[in-house]
């Protein structure tokens, strides 16, 4: 009785949740709400998808072709699951899919790869610099920092890789991370375990 | 020992703030999505896509194997050729009365013939008794 009670109430939740509706609106024929799924998840979605495939140009495509698969196979989307966990496995699987197909291509950019490969905006540096060579040396070791960190995420398996993002840069929860990897909520919490604990080791002398 | 999570205050988590990639979308992004959607929207399904690539003679075939299939199974189905039922476990097979009667007489044969044999010896040894 209670495990029903609360299955209802998770569900009517589900209904509740701004995305989901969104997404059951355009099933049911309002082409425009789907402008609004693409306008409210496209930068999160970039977001993610970049920080696994770290190329802007194929996270772009990879973004263009998860909505295209939303769009086409709208008919397809249960409302047991959130709008954002259904979206996030799409991405999560095709970007699995092009580091997969891209493996060796990717090894030889890293080669050759500059340690600032984020396409991030150039940092603002503070005013009051002491010198410009302080400042480089600085800079450097920040960038210097921020590759370990890069190198080490895209060194974990790739269900693993996708949880940490998805956990600490995306902010989703056990479930949501769980649904979008097809795992239960006991394995997810067991695969993010083994992850932070590879993550440690592997950066422990910048803790 | 039970997995944990550490929390966002754990160092290790706030290492890895450290890495924040800001990746800003092409200008054109919805422009090539909305004439993607556009293009998918207009294709035909993939069942005539795949019929259209192919060459005139094997699409002919392809028709005529459809049409030779769809046939058959119209006459499977008109002519109620449903498979046959299975046997039941524990019927008796159906003999033809005259058959049973063949039977009968070959087996009454066989009996008559085993008693001329049994009785043959007999005879022999009493005709043998005979010409003492």
């Amino acid at each position: 009785m209670g495990a029903e009670l609360t299955a209802i109430l998770d569900a009517s939740l589900r209904v509740l949740d701004p995305d989901t509706a969104l997404m059951l609106r355009f099933q049911a024929g309002e082409a425009a709400c789907f402008d609004q799924l693409v306008a409210r998840f496209q930068a999160p979605l970039l977001g993610f998808v970049f920080r696994l495939v770290h190329d802007r140009a194929a996270s772009e495509e990879i973004l263009q072709e998860a909505f295209l698969r939303v769009y086409l196979h709208r008919a397809r989307y249960q409302p047991q699951a959130r709008f954002s966990t259904w979206l996030y496995r799409i991405a999560n699987h095709l970007a699995l899919n092009y580091l997969r197909d891209h493996r060796r291509e990717r090894l030889h950019d890293s080669l050759d790869q500059s340690l600032d490969g984020d396409d991030a905006p150039p940092r603002q540096l503070p005013d009051r610099r002491p010198s410009p060579e302080q400042v480089l040396v600085a800079a450097s070791a920040e960038r210097l920092r921020r590759h370990r960190i890069r190198a080490a995420i895209a060194a974990l398996p790739p269900r693993q890789r996708s949880a940490v993002v998805m956990h600490k840069y995306q902010g989703l929860d056990y479930d949501e991370i769980a649904g979008a990897l097809q795992l239960s909520s006991s394995a997810t919490k067991s695969l993010l375990f083994r992850a932070y604990e590879s993550l440690r080791r592997e950066l422990k002398d910048l803790l | 020992m039970k997995p944990q999570i550490p929390p966002p205050s754990d160092p290790l988590l706030r290492l890895l703030d450290e890495w924040q990639p800001r990746p800003q979308l092409d200008p054109g992004f919805d422009r090539r999505l909305q004439r993607r959607l556009q293009a998918a929207a207009a294709a035909p399904p993939a069942w005539r896509r795949w019929l259209a690539d192919l060459s005139p003679q094997l699409r002919w075939a392809s028709a005529a194997v459809t049409l030779a299939l769809l046939l058959t199974l119209g006459l499977f189905v008109f002519r109620g050729a449903a498979p046959a039922p299975p046997p039941a476990p524990y019927q008796t097979a159906q003999v033809d009365p005259v058959m049973r009667d063949l039977q009968t007489l070959a087996n009454d044969g066989d009996l008559l013939d085993h008693l001329d044999f049994l009785s043959a010896p007999n005879s022999r040894s009493t005709r043998l008794q005979d010409r003492d």
